[in-house]
């Protein structure tokens, strides 16, 4: 399947995908890796948008003259899940990976629903910062292709991604649930993390970094400072609200989310928030066979080779 | 998708009436595509409890073809060569220790020949279109009185072979072999024909017969175009350009470029063509030179296609069964890109095909 055909979209879809094509294309090696993830993200999230609510719905599954091609009914209604275990990607944003690599927090759970609304694809917004009170509107990102929204409001779903250089403990989140929502409209954030793709493996110790990086953040976004803080003002009052999903391509094989008990590292995870681990299968799956043999999903299976090694 | 292959084998029909050539079908390194011929031959033989493969004479599948094990000096995937020989055959047409020193290659075929004789009773079309429907690659038969005329030998991923020259020509040569007259044309017409998959070392594009058969390549099959031996083949193609003739390396990003085309060989020859035809020399060609020839040649209904294709590959649409009541053993993205390059051939590419094949033979 060839990527020739992304210049004839229409609408949002055609620009971001036009920029998923060029990143994916030319990837300059383990370059801008979160603004890969964030165009995937965004364009997966427009896709769905468009085959469940942008009217060209009955045409969209593939009959071959009056063959009937097996395969998923096509999906109905206007939520997609979030996470979702043994269903196809037209039914969920992603497959939800294996028990090892999903850690969820007392009452808490990554499965949540996005609901699109009619009229609005989903957004990318863009912001300085996220750990203050006054969170402002960020600027000079090459993100030109990105549906940006020069505004701080909260939106879902909408990628929120940073412009300020290094900001700390992640790197774009996704917003999902209403503002102020409760039951299965609690708001609930997705925070991706980039930090994990180079290492050798993800040993729980330097997880273990990443969480306490996030857990210190929530801890000063929960004080009173930054009650005015957008998501605070939404209702993400809680760290159970939270689910970090860290791009970990190469997994050791004997990870564990259990607690670290040695004598050199006496340190426990136990996050207070849900934790995912996204490993290189994770990102091909995303990516899908159109994106198979592209540089990108080449690093990435890079990545897995030589885990596997 | 029976119209669309009709549609295929009525323009291969035509051509070799006007032309009078006989083809061999290259297929490039594609491991989906081979996979999708094991998956087609085990779909259709059962085996009961026992480990017995059964043999139902009303199945559809109706193969000339055989597995290279059976071919001399080749001998890479035993089982599946069995289970073909037993299903054409019903029964071992040699036995193991036969086989195990090396049955000679027409030994094999003259008794699947033979067998395919006695079992093919309905017109001519329909078993091309069984064997088409069934893998959705173009198979050949001839009429020779009331039996078949052709035995078509697929060699499925010959690079696997110890020596993969050696069986490339053995077949060949086998091939060119079986000429027989034929009335009303003048000379000699091999009733053989051969299939290979994962052809690398005689690449579809620098290979020409000795005999003058025709190599026709089709966009049935994928390249990996990050295999070292295929970027050779395809420098070797670029190199008969004169703009190109002392070209040793290419950027990456004309690998990416090209992969990111599918990896179809015409899809690739496009882009090669228009790159040619830009002006920029090649170690400096840009990234916003090359991204637009990504998309230029399209041919058909753009959004149509992008619905069709695309987007599905994207959302991961898995298709299961395509051949409406058998449930197949396909592997799901296979068949899906079973689906999407035989309608891609007989849609987007049968033109170019056709076009290129007729400036072959003209320029011949």
């Amino acid at each position: 399947v060839s990527l020739r055909f992304y210049e004839h979209l229409t609408g949002p879809l055609k620009a971001i995908f036009s920029r998923l094509v060029r990143a994916t294309t030319f990837y300059e090696l383990s370059k801008d890796f979160e603004q890969m993830w964030v165009l995937l993200l965004q364009t997966h999230l427009l896709l769905q948008h468009r085959v469940r609510l942008g009217g060209d719905f009955d045409e969209f599954w593939p009959q071959a003259d009056g063959v009937l091609i097996g395969g998923r009914p096509s999906p109905t209604g206007t939520t997609l899940q979030m996470f979702a275990r043994g269903i196809a990607r037209e039914l969920a944003l992603f497959e939800e990976p294996d028990q090892g690599r999903v850690y969820e927090a007392p009452e808490s759970t990554i499965r949540r629903e996005i609901r699109f609304a009619k009229s609005e694809p989903s957004p990318v917004m863009l912001w300085q910062n996220l750990w203050v009170a006054d969170v402002r509107v960020g600027g000079g990102a090459d993100v030109s292709a990105l549906v940006a929204l020069s505004e701080v409001e909260w939106k879902s779903p909408a990628l929120v991604y940073f412009t300020q250089k290094n900001h700390d403990a992640i790197d774009f989140m996704l917003l999902v649930g209403a503002k102020g929502g409760s039951g299965a409209t609690e708001p609930h954030v997705y925070m991706f993390q980039c930090k994990a793709k180079t290492r050798d493996s993800v040993a729980a110790a330097g997880l273990q970094e990443i969480v306490g990086k996030l857990d210190a953040k929530l801890d000063k976004l929960f004080s009173r400072p930054l009650e005015g803080n957008v998501l605070r003002r939404a209702g993400i009052n809680s760290k159970k609200q939270v689910t970090l999903c860290v791009a970990a391509l190469k997994i050791g094989g004997n990870f564990t989310f259990d607690p670290v008990d040695d004598d050199k590292n006496k340190t426990l995870i136990t996050p207070p928030f849900n934790v995912v681990l996204f490993d290189a299968a994770s990102f091909r799956g995303l990516g899908g066979e159109v994106l198979d043999t592209t540089r990108f999903m080449r690093y990435i299976d890079g990545k897995l080779a030589s885990a596997e090694q | 998708m029976t119209a669309l292959v009709d549609e295929v084998l009525l323009a291969f029909a035509n051509e070799r009436d006007t032309n009078g050539n006989e083809y061999i079908l290259c297929y490039p390194p594609s491991q989906p595509i081979t996979r999708l011929l094991d998956d087609t031959v085990r779909g259709l033989i059962a085996a009961d409890k026992s480990g017995d493969v059964l043999f139902d004479p009303s199945d559809k599948l109706l193969l000339a073809i055989t597995f290279n094990g059976a071919t001399t000096r080749a001998c890479v995937h035993n089982v599946a060569s069995r289970c073909v020989l037993e299903f054409l055959c019903c029964q071992p047409v040699i036995d193991d220790a036969t086989l195990n020193k090396g049955a000679d290659a027409n030994t094999v075929l003259d008794a699947i020949d033979a067998e395919l004789s006695r079992l093919v009773r309905g017109p001519v079309a329909t078993v091309e279109q069984d064997v088409l429907d069934a893998l959705d690659e173009a198979l050949f038969f001839n009429a020779r009185g009331s039996s078949l005329g052709r035995s078509v030998l697929l060699v499925d991923e010959i690079s696997k072979a110890t020596n993969e020259g050696d069986v490339y020509r053995s077949v060949v040569e086998w091939v060119d072999a079986g000429g027989v007259r034929v009335a009303g044309r003048s000379g000699f017409h091999s009733r053989r024909g051969a299939v290979f998959t994962g052809l690398s070392v005689q690449t579809p594009w620098a290979q020409e017969t000795a005999s003058g058969r025709s190599v026709v390549r089709l966009a049935l099959g994928l390249f990996d175009v990050w295999d070292p031996q295929l970027q050779d083949a395809i420098l070797f193609d670029m190199r008969k350009r004169p703009k190109w003739a002392n070209v040793t390396i290419l950027p990456a990003a004309i690998w990416s470029l090209l992969a990111s085309a599918g990896g179809r060989p015409r899809d690739m020859e496009d882009i090669l063509e228009l790159m040619s035809q830009t002006g920029e020399h090649i170690d400096k060609v840009n990234h916003d030179v090359l991204l637009p020839l990504l998309s230029s040649p399209i041919l058909g209904s753009e959004d149509v296609v992008f619905r069709r294709y695309l987007l599905p590959s994207l959302l991961n649409v898995q298709f299961l069964v395509h051949d409406g009541t058998n449930p197949t053993q396909f592997g799901l993205d296979v068949t899906s890109r079973a689906l999407c390059n035989s309608d891609l051939l007989a849609t987007t590419v049968l033109l170019q095909c056709h076009c290129a094949f007729t400036s072959t033979s003209r320029a011949r």
